[in-house]
């Protein structure tokens, strides 16, 4: 157990250090940032200058190290739009996007186990058909559009809620119901197939034989071993989560980290830019290690080893 | 007499196949009485398992039913109860032990737990302390060590023998009137099985439980069961007391079940195969169902017309053939035709002995690098730890042992596999391991291998022609008349050319296995378990086509296996295993009728023998085998040896002579002969 | 069954992109200044607007056309370039094992350490959005589930008894991966690559509505619903048509997905019947 949680640390740490790695080298790619800096009619020397200011004179591996160093302070540069870090600029936003991710998340998954239970414990072939149904329009549509037709509905036509912004729980409800039905029709595929795996394992023969009522070989037995495949995935599923969360938070002009990093891949804003996917990576990372650990609690059979 | 504790009438069960439902099990009866022994006896596709799944209500909801008929427990008809009132009978007046310990527990909960549910499920008043005294009890009655420690350990932390007695402990839980053991030792090492039963045996005895034990075992019935049914194609064919049907079986297809099982109590050279393929559910034969695959009903119009009815030879011995008189008279005509046969086999086998052996295998070491279990680092498995042995020409050298001795990663060594860490490999003169890749490619070529897994074996996506011809086509030899002729010499239909493996039973696939091993004119082939996971019947065809072949192209056979009496019956030679190292080598008849390791005789002692009534110092292995990553010091059976001495956890024996030039045995205390007391 | 249905829908949907255009009048670039913002089924100066126009009056038949092509090109083409990363990688890793396999499964757990639109936003912010380059990305970035998949089943088919008798009877790795494992894998990307046809229809809308995608004057669905969102009180079906027209497409592709996995359990758990 103190191996594997470790190596899944270890494996945190590379991750992140990959990330900004990449994150450097992309930027690299992209050219020289003096020209968006500076006006046009710049002279040579304005460029040089500039160029020796943000350490572009030196060799590759030196920007390279200088960059790792400052971004192991948190230091990413100053943003080069707005006159304040970029780091900064984007922990602003991030519990913006906490608060509709996690919300969303609750929700969604919430919802998706109440009905993944009640068609199991029903056993109803019609309840089933119809929960699948809901998913699959679900899965077909869209975050963005989903959120324009939930603006179309309930704040253009009906003017019950807002469409834009954040502020009360009103100005939270269409974008975490956008992103919620999205996980909905996620979890509850993944949940309904986990449990079918397990409906066919001896176990669940061997529960029945000893006596048990269907709820309980449901509840006691199946649902614990269900989960751990749904633990398995959770990772690749948050990663569709975060990405629902970007789309959803320009649908709604929800002032989080994902709207942030748009706005600023249309200035440019490169720092701000690195920043926001770091951060986001970071946190990713953070709960991936997380479900990881949950998953080792769950399973005896890594636990124990 | 006693009413019955339980009473089967007219089942019929019907499953659904691709073409509609079709009877998987139809008209079964039987009884079985207050405190007796029962036995199901059947190959795969009988029926068997599904009657059982019947008894307990847990046929696959949606894909299997009962069509008609009556189960009789305790004077209720168990079909016409509902979930909840079949629940109170489940796991309180019937419980099953299942097949497959591995899976039949629940992964992600303590094994008390698990056990003490069956508790609390029908005591409801008891409280958590009686509960988990009544299951702690429960486990030291099954023999599984300090049951306080076990209560909280998972299932993984078990061995497979000891999840076994834990799947036993929970089924006499609440003292049933009937327990139910389907396959319960199939999946277990045999001195494992002989422990399994002991304590299955020690439970019933316990609690007084009738009990149906379904196997594909004959001797294990023979040993275990008061009374037998014999299924084929979803039919009791026969049924009666175990030594009734044994000394004098009414059914041709009984017969044909005894004479095709390899003995070796009893030194038989030519196995019975009884012909064709077994009648599978949605294929089933009109008229009797055995008839196509029969010889004694041959050309008998009434065997094609109807299926006979279950009628009695004595008042306690029923049988279903048209023909049951002449049953007895057929069985002895057969045994002459062996006689016969075997004897046409034995002028013709050359009595070859050549100076150099074709496969000399020195000082062999197979060591592979595992992930510790527990902490950091890595440790060294040495799953085959200094062996040494010599195959002749044309001669099979049988290599026996349980499950993690390193018989198979033996042969994948031989066959370049894995890397061997240490030793010679000598094929007809030439050392493997000192050639450059190519040329030593080129020798194992002489070297081809038939796996256990008929349906791993084969690629699915390729046509039969295809997979026979892949060696050739990889030597870049294209010969499609050769292809066909392979597929002829092992017996398969030339339309079967174009089909795909799936269309093809598990029997037919090893022969499509053994066309390709014999493909690129091997001199030796190394059988991995291969008529292993094959039924009875079919197992005798696979070894009769074998001994065949290796008559007609001179080929020698490395024969691996972990049943003796197959081993038994085709080598000439044999090795036992034990831990990475061979304990006992020697000719086939000196091992078998005069061991002299410890662990040679208690694996002998452990083989169910078909022969009930023949007494013999019945001595149960205690132990399981010890993990092969961390071995005993010295002699690594010492910790299971009943002659164990101090000294002999000091060094590794070496193999010496015993009493024969060529039988030998590794044991500091087997030269002194002393015979093993229980 | 409804596999059929889906694939009929589908069918229906690509003959009249490909036929609507031919037609006389739904130019997707023609702009008519007076028919701006008309509803469908209007006729303004004598031309029936069948799904109504954009603000440019430009007629919404023929962009819808125009972008269905677009979107569908881009994502095949995009899934034809995964699919081949993927399965490439995937059996390099599965059978060779060692410093690739490394090397191959931490480039994609990195890659799936942040989600695919960050990255595509990262990057197509560096290399700038076009056609090609959002093709090429979509691509880059899709690998992963192909990759996984292909490397699992490539793992237990190489110590599968068929690959283990080739190689004894001297069969080298390429031989082995050409006969046994691409034929063996190729059908379970074929379903990957049905699911992930869906989503990267879906990816590619969201990236051109974040415009981020495909760029003006070239028409997208994803991009004509962003442009329709500024007028949503105006005429919410400039928004709501090319919604449904992803719909359509996802849903059918989707079912044809769903026909396939549950054809390939079929195969897997039932013997294969004679033709």
């Amino acid at each position: 157990m103190t191996r594997f949680v470790l190596f899944r640390i270890g494996q945190s740490v590379f991750t992140v250090f990959g990330v900004l790695t990449a994150a450097f080298f992309l930027v690299r790619l992209s050219g020289d940032p003096t020209a968006l800096l500076l006006p046009e009619q710049a002279t040579a020397a304005e460029v040089a200058a500039l160029r020796t200011e943000l350490g572009l004179d030196r060799p590759l591996w030196l920007q390279y190290g200088l960059f790792l160093g400052k971004a192991l302070q948190g230091d990413f540069g100053m943003s080069f739009r707005q006159h304040s870090s970029a780091l900064g600029l984007v922990l602003e936003r991030l519990p913006a996007t906490l608060e509709l991710a996690l919300t969303a998340f609750v929700l969604g998954i919430g919802m998706a186990f109440v009905a993944g239970l009640a068609l199991r414990l029903s056993g109803s072939r019609r309840l089933r058909a119809l929960f699948y149904w809901i998913a699959f329009v679900r899965q077909a549509i869209p975050i963005f559009w989903f959120g324009l037709l939930m603006i179309l509905l309930f704040s253009v036509s009906l003017r019950w809620l807002p469409s834009l912004g954040r502020g009360g729980i009103e100005h939270l409800i269409l974008p975490a119901l956008t992103l919620a039905t999205f996980e909905f029709a996620l979890y509850l595929r993944l949940l309904d197939a986990a449990f079918s795996e397990q409906q066919t394992q001896d176990y669940v023969r061997t529960a029945y034989a000893k006596g048990q009522t269907r709820a309980r070989t449901i509840l006691q037995h199946m649902l614990p071993n269900a989960l751990l495949p749904i633990v398995t995935v959770a990772g690749i599923n948050l990663g569709v989560l975060l990405g629902g969360a970007v789309v959803t938070e320009t649908v709604f002009s929800w002032p989080g980290v994902g709207r942030l990093i748009v706005q600023s891949v249309s200035q440019r804003d490169y720092p701000v830019i690195i920043a926001g996917i770091l951060v986001t990576s970071v946190v990713f990372v953070l709960i991936n290690l997380l479900v990881d650990l949950l998953y080792a609690v769950l399973d005896p059979r890594v636990r124990l080893s | 007499m006693t009413d019955p504790v339980l009473s089967v009438r007219n089942l019929t069960i019907e499953v659904m196949t691709a073409t509609g439902p079709a009877r998987a099990v139809e008209n079964v009866s039987f009884d079985v009485a207050r405190g007796e022994a029962f036995g199901v006896v059947g190959e795969s596709g009988s029926g068997k398992s599904l009657t059982m799944l019947a008894i307990m209500g847990l046929l696959p909801v949606g894909q299997v039913r009962v069509t008609a008929g009556e189960i009789l427990l305790e004077g209720r008809n168990l079909l016409n109860l509902s979930f909840d009132e079949l629940r109170a009978f489940r796991g309180k007046q019937v419980s099953m032990v299942f097949q497959d310990p591995m899976t039949s527990f629940n992964p992600v909960i303590p094994m008390g737990a698990q056990i003490g549910e069956i508790v609390r499920i029908h005591q409801p008043a008891a409280t958590a302390d009686e509960v988990r005294r009544r299951v702690v009890d429960l486990l030291d009655l099954v023999g599984v060590p300090d049951p306080e420690r076990c209560y909280r350990q998972y299932p993984h932390e078990f061995s497979g023998g000891m999840r076994q007695r834990a799947m036993i402990a929970m089924a006499v839980a609440n003292d049933p009137a009937l327990l139910i053991a389907d396959e319960p030792t199939t999946a277990l090492d045999v001195t494992i099985q002989a422990q399994v039963m002991a304590v299955l045996a020690k439970a019933r005895q316990r609690t007084q439980a009738s009990m149906i034990l379904v196997t594909h075992d004959l001797g294990l019935v023979a040993e275990s069961v008061d009374r037998i049914a014999v299924m084929y194609g979803g039919r009791i064919l026969e049924t009666g007391g175990v030594d009734a049907i044994f000394e004098a079986p009414g059914h041709p297809y009984t017969v044909g079940l005894l004479k095709s099982l390899p003995r070796f109590d009893r030194a038989v050279d030519t196995l019975h195969a009884i012909p064709g393929q077994p009648a599978m559910v949605g294929n089933r034969p009109s008229g009797c169902l055995f008839h196509p695959r029969c010889g004694l009903g041959e050309g008998r119009v009434d065997c094609r017309a109807r299926m006979p009815e279950l009628l009695n030879a004595t008042p306690a011995h029923w049988v279903a053939c048209h023909a049951r008189g002449e049953t007895a008279r057929w069985a002895t005509r057969i045994d002459v035709d062996l006689r016969q046969r075997a004897s046409a086999l034995d002028r013709a086998v050359p009595g070859f002995s050549e100076s150099q052996p074709l496969l000399q295998v020195e000082n062999l070491h197979t060591h592979f690098r595992v992930a510790r279990s527990r902490g950091w680092g890595r440790e060294v498995l040495r799953a085959v730890n200094g062996v040494s042995f010599a195959i002749d020409r044309r001669q099979t050298f049988g290599l026996v042992g349980e499950s993690g001795c390193g018989k198979s990663t033996l042969g994948r060594t031989l066959l370049g596999l894995h890397r061997a860490t240490g030793g010679r490999v000598v094929l007809a003169g030439r050392d493997v391991a000192q050639m450059n890749r190519s040329r030593s490619r080129d020798l194992r070529r002489m070297m081809q291998v038939v796996f256990q897994d008929p349906y791993a074996s084969l690629d699915p996506r390729m046509d039969i022609h295809d997979i026979v011809a892949e060696p050739l086509m990889i030597n870049e030899m294209r010969d499609d008349a050769r292809v066909r002729e392979l597929m002829d010499r092992v017996g398969l239909p030339a339309d079967a050319a174009r089909r795909k493996p799936a269309e093809f039973s598990g029997g037919q696939r090893q022969r499509i296995a053994i066309a390709r091993a014999l493909a690129l004119n091997p001199e030796l082939i190394i059988l991995d378990e291969a008529v292993s996971s094959l039924d009875v019947s079919i197992q005798a065809q696979v070894i009769n086509l074998l001994k065949q072949l290796q008559q007609e192209f001179g080929i020698a056979y490395l024969f691996i296996s972990h049943n003796l009496a197959v081993v038994r019956h085709v080598s000439d030679r044999v090795a036992v295993m034990y831990l990475g190292r061979i304990v006992e080598v020697g000719p086939s008849d000196l091992v078998f009728n005069d061991p002299r390791h410890p662990y040679t005789k208690a694996l002998l002692a452990a083989v169910p023998v078909l022969d009930a009534r023949r007494t013999r110092t019945k001595f149960v292995l205690t132990g399981d085998i010890p993990n092969p990553v961390r071995p005993p010091s010295g002699c690594a059976f010492r910790t299971r040896c009943a002659l164990a001495q101090p000294s002999c956890a000091r060094a590794v024996p070496e193999l010496t002579a015993q009493g024969h030039p060529e039988h030998f045995a590794a044991c500091f205390v087997a030269a002194s002969n002393t015979p093993i007391r229980t | 069954m409804s596999a059929g249905i889906a694939m009929a829908m589908l069918g229906c949907l690509i003959a009249a992109m490909i036929l609507i255009p031919a037609l006389p009048g739904y130019d997707p670039y023609g702009q008519n200044l007076s028919a701006g913002y008309t509803e469908p089924f209007q006729t303004i100066e004598g031309k029936l607007y069948l799904l109504g126009a954009d603000a440019l009056g430009r007629d919404l038949v023929g962009r819808l056309a125009l972008a269905t092509r677009v979107s569908l090109a881009i994502s095949v083409a995009a899934v034809a370039i995964s699919m081949t990363i993927g399965v490439t990688l995937g059996l390099i890793a599965g059978f060779f094992r060692g410093p690739a396999e490394t090397a191959i499964m931490g480039i994609a757990d990195l890659q799936l350490s942040i989600p695919r639109v960050l990255i595509l936003i990262a990057v197509t912010a560096i290399v700038g959005p076009n056609l090609v380059n959002l093709t090429l990305l979509l691509g880059l970035t899709s690998w992963v589930s192909y990759g996984r998949v292909a490397r699992a089943m490539t793992l237990s088919l190489r110590e599968r008894e068929f690959v283990l008798a080739a190689t004894t009877q001297g069969a080298s790795p390429i031989w082995n991966i050409r006969k046994h494992l691409l034929p063996n894998v190729m059908p379970q990307m074929v379903i990957v690559g049905s699911f992930e046809l869906g989503q990267i229809i879906i990816l590619e809308a969201s990236l051109s509505y974040l415009g981020l995608g495909i760029q003006p004057p070239l028409p997208s669905l994803g991009l004509m619903i962003s442009e329709g969102q500024t007028a949503l009180e105006i005429n919410p079906w400039l928004s709501v048509l090319p919604g449904m027209v992803i719909f359509i497409v996802v849903a059918g592709v989707q079912f044809i997905s769903q026909g396939f996995t549950a054809e390939g359990a079929d195969a897997r758990t039932s013997a294969m019947a004679a033709p």
